[in-house]
């Protein structure tokens, strides 16, 4: 996607405004309004590219409320790419009205570096798990949650004190003879739940893969995901850099919402052929968790894991970004002892999407107890899943709801059975 | 800017974040699913009949004109505000208020989705038969103000068949009811009168509708022909028989290739017409009827047949169908479906004619219809950025009503006039006739605010001459 809103024109004319998207989008299922809809989103789009609207603070609320989850897509006859054309309109919105300081902060400033990014986190740690979080907001740590800072402690449960990649350190990483796996570290898994990280790098090592961790920064999603296409760019750039520095068969990542934009990077550089060549390149090795499982096989389970009902969620960047839907069902199923039973609605979002769940808090809340609702239906003990944003926020949502339901990454439930 | 009168009074009806009044905010409610666009001035969400009445007594007396919109899914202009009028909003008005299965009755608020009120009959062993295509995001409101059809009309008729009653804001702001729970309601059939007449004579709040209970068993069949003559003469002879199934569609190749495209239903995209029969009743019987069709079907030269085994089959045969308006985009950015009707024996002639117009026009057309009543749905594929191939497509669009009209048929089976086919009126109607609809319409909304210009032609003589 390049810096001209006019090149989203045809996927916008495609639109033929029967309307469809109405059954299937989860915002306008709360809202009932046209503005939050696929439909809507396209007319705004289009009346900015042919000038019949001016772009202005205006269209804050209508182009950021999208969730981006791609249900609209998924049921539209002609397959209007809407989330594609919702980013164009916010890339313009960041161009022409601008973006806040405290986001610009954090895409250009934290996200390229790690180790700035890693302070931070730190600073809000020790606020978050000692309860003092004036101290954290006096020194301006989570300047960037600003007033909803709030509410991103009572999502997050507990922060850890120490990231994977410090971990790393000490973990085994080399499993044998197998393919040498590349494996990109997703900032949610690094700074919020190692567990899930260090439970992927160990199932793969006992899978017999030689893993490499990668020095990675952020993959640019939520950069991309707020229209800052310059941070996404930058930081795709710095990620091509490191990936091409790692000898590897396979780029693995556990978290979805990595692989699907790692997948989307030549998208990013559909303007210079050169790069464009680069990211495909990459793109075409990038596997997720369970896509990866299910090719290669699991390591031989010894029956030590949860046994009884388990079902899965799944994250909109895995089953509508990438279609991968069959494979972590395939590899659940897989693990002794566990009844695997489909959730109704498993593919609806579940209201994260980023840094929804913060921004939009109440609309999000809505989505996220229809998810809890659909849980229960399931009797499951435990609900997996395979995306950072989605375990924090269903394991907020269990904790709401007072549901008895363990949520876990997918590779969380392999290690325990395989150990 | 000063801050407009009108939506003062508004918000104060509906509370402020209900009202909508910003150029970004009214850009999204000037279009329907038609090509017609307007600008409104304000967007009103109401909730309840209170409400709607307050809005609707306030812009009588401002003399502003109005429209309720439900999911603004009209094929035909009919829920494009007028310039500077009000888009009164009916989408959160969508509980369903009672379902009492002993008098077989549902009532429900004008938003609640066709769809949704299936939902929540079907575990009960009950429907609500008219089945617009566009049910999962089509209103109730809507399909009164159209009188919507679907697949399933050719057995059990069309909504107007199946309203009982109306609880209606008239335009003057006043509240009544049409119609209601006993079967037959003393005076005339007011409730006739006003569905179908496109939300142009008042706004339904409430809307008691009959509910049937669900056939004993559904035989689905799709049939496959070389040509479309076939498919259609083999409606002709399953009706001849005395058999009426409760759906007969056909599409034709175009829409094939772009329904196979789009939702992948299975459809030989080489196949001239796909015909789908539906069955539906007392399981007694149906069998030995689904076998006299499939005669009928290789008498006509059928190419392939086969009959649904189960639910999941019957509702991949049908997932084409429903999405077909919607896949026809895959070929051309925008299209215009015109819903003309003839009489089931001039189907033929209809379809052929229906050609020879997109040869003239150098257009694609494409053919998804009930054929079982003789409803066309020939869609015109366009790109609307292109002025020149807009004015043929409007041409071409008029020209097929015209023979609809012609061979006996009309100019909507039900998606009603709205704007998009106000001159075509008189293809059916005469002078009188139209000043008599007139007639009712000022009666009952003198200062003609109440979706003024949609039905009715203004330049009555103009149209009557064209």
């Amino acid at each position: 996607m390049g810096e001209d809103l006019r090149q989203v024109y045809d996927e916008v004319a495609k639109c033929n405004r029967c309307g469809f998207c109405q059954a299937h989008c989860p915002i306008f299922d709360i809202t009932k309004d046209e503005r939050n809809v696929a439909r809507g989103h396209n007319a705004h789009v289009r009346s900015l590219i042919e000038g019949e609207l001016e772009i202005s603070e205006d269209f804050k609320d209508p182009l950021f409320e999208c969730l981006l989850c791609k249900a609209c897509v998924a049921n539209c006859f002609p397959a209007v790419r809407t989330e594609r054309n919702v980013v164009a309109g916010r890339a313009e919105y960041v161009r022409r009205v601008g973006q806040p300081r405290t986001m610009r902060f954090l895409f250009h400033r934290l996200l390229p570096d790690p180790v700035r990014m890693g302070r931070f986190v730190r600073l809000a740690a020790v606020g978050k798990n000692t309860g003092i979080t004036r101290l954290a907001r006096a020194l301006g740590i989570l300047k960037w949650f600003g007033k909803d800072f709030d509410r991103v402690e009572g999502l997050v449960e507990r922060l850890p004190t120490r990231f994977f990649r410090e971990r790393a350190r000490t973990l085994r990483l080399d499993g044998g003879a197998g393919r040498t796996v590349a494996y990109f570290v997703g900032c949610g898994f690094n700074f919020v739940l190692p567990d899930v990280a260090e439970a992927t790098v160990e199932v793969l090592v006992k899978g017999g893969a030689r893993v490499r961790v990668v020095d990675n920064v952020c993959c640019g999603l939520p950069a991309y995901g707020y229209g800052d296409l310059e941070a996404a760019r930058a930081l795709a750039r710095k990620n091509m850099d490191a990936l091409e520095q790692v000898d590897a068969e396979v780029i693995l990542t556990d978290c979805g919402s990595c692989s699907a934009f790692l997948k989307e990077y030549p998208e990013l550089f559909e303007e210079s052929p050169e790069e464009r060549d680069r990211a495909s390149r990459l793109a075409s090795r990038v596997k997720g968790f369970s896509e990866y499982l299910a090719e290669d096989g699991c390591p031989s389970p010894r029956g030590h894991g949860f046994r009884g009902k388990v079902t899965y969620h799944d994250p909109c960047h895995l089953s509508r970004y990438q279609g991968v839907v069959g494979q972590p069902r395939q590899v659940l199923r897989g693990l002794p002892g566990v009844e695997y039973v489909e959730m109704p609605e498993a593919d609806r979002c579940c209201g994260a999407a980023g840094s929804y769940n913060v921004l939009h808090y109440e609309q999000s809340m809505v989505v996220l107890d229809r998810k809890m609702e659909n849980l229960r239906k399931t009797e499951a003990g435990v609900l997996a899943t395979e995306c950072p944003g989605c375990l924090i926020q269903l394991r907020y949502g269990v904790r709401r709801a007072s549901l008895p339901v363990r949520v876990a990454h997918v590779s969380e439930l392999v290690r325990e059975a395989c150990s | 800017m000063a801050r407009d009168a009108l939506v003062a009074e508004l918000e104060r009806i509906v509370g402020r974040e209900n009202v909508r009044s910003k150029p970004v905010d009214l850009a999204v409610y000037g279009y329907d699913a038609g090509l017609a666009t307007g600008r409104p001035r304000a967007v009103v969400f109401v909730q309840t009949t209170e409400q709607v009445a307050q809005v609707v007594k306030t812009l009588y007396k401002k003399g502003v004109p109005y429209l309720a919109r439900g999911a603004g899914t009209n094929l035909s202009g009919g829920t494009v505000p007028p310039d500077g009028g009000v888009v009164i909003e009916t989408a959160r008005m969508n509980r369903i208020l009672e379902i009492d299965l002993e008098n077989q009755q549902a009532l429900v608020e004008p938003g609640v989705f066709n769809l949704t009120l299936q939902n929540a009959l079907a575990p009960h062993g009950y429907y609500y038969a008219p089945d617009p295509a566009s049910q999962k995001v089509s209103t109730m409101g809507g399909n009164v103000g159209e009188n919507s059809g679907g697949p399933h009309c050719l057995k059990y008729g069309v909504t107007s068949n199946h309203v009982l009653g109306l609880e209606v804001v008239l335009p003057s702001g006043e509240v009544v009811w049409l119609g209601g729970r006993a079967p037959d309601t003393p005076g005339p059939d007011l409730v006739g009168l006003f569905v179908g007449a496109e939300g142009t004579l008042g706004i339904a709040t409430k809307i008691l509708v009959r509910i049937m209970r669900a056939p004993e068993r559904v035989v689905t069949m799709l049939a496959i022909f070389e040509s479309l003559e076939s498919a259609g003469q083999t409606v002709s002879d399953i009706i001849a028989e005395g058999i009426i199934p409760a759906t007969l569609e056909i599409m034709d190749n175009l829409v094939i290739r772009a329904v196979e495209e789009s939702v992948h239903a299975g459809y030989p995209t080489d196949a001239d017409a796909v015909l789908i029969i539906e069955l539906d009743g007392l399981a007694d019987g149906m069998d030995e009827q689904a076998d006299r069709i499939m005669e009928l079907c290789e008498k006509n030269g059928v190419v392939s047949a086969r009959k649904a085994k189960d639910a999941t089959e019957r509702a991949e045969l049908w997932a084409g169908r429903k999405g077909a308006f919607g896949a026809v985009a895959r070929l051309r950015p925008s299209y215009l479906v015109c819903d003309g009707t003839v009489p089931r024996t001039q189907l033929p002639a209809a379809l052929a004619a229906v050609r020879e117009v997109g040869r003239k026009y150098d257009l694609m057309i494409g053919n998804v219809f009930h054929a079982g009543d003789g409803n066309l749905h020939p869609l015109i594929l366009f790109d609307a950025r292109d002025p020149d191939e807009m004015a043929r497509v409007h041409k071409a669009g008029s020209e097929i009503l015209k023979i609809c009209a012609e061979l006996g048929g009309t100019i909507s089976g039900e998606h009603g006039i709205g704007t998009e086919k106000l001159k075509e009126m008189a293809f059916v109607f005469r002078r009188a006739d139209i000043e008599f609809m007139r007639a009712i319409k000022a009666a009952l909304d003198p200062k003609n605010l109440c979706n003024p210009g949609k039905v009715l032609p203004e330049e009555l003589d103009a149209a009557l001459a064209a």
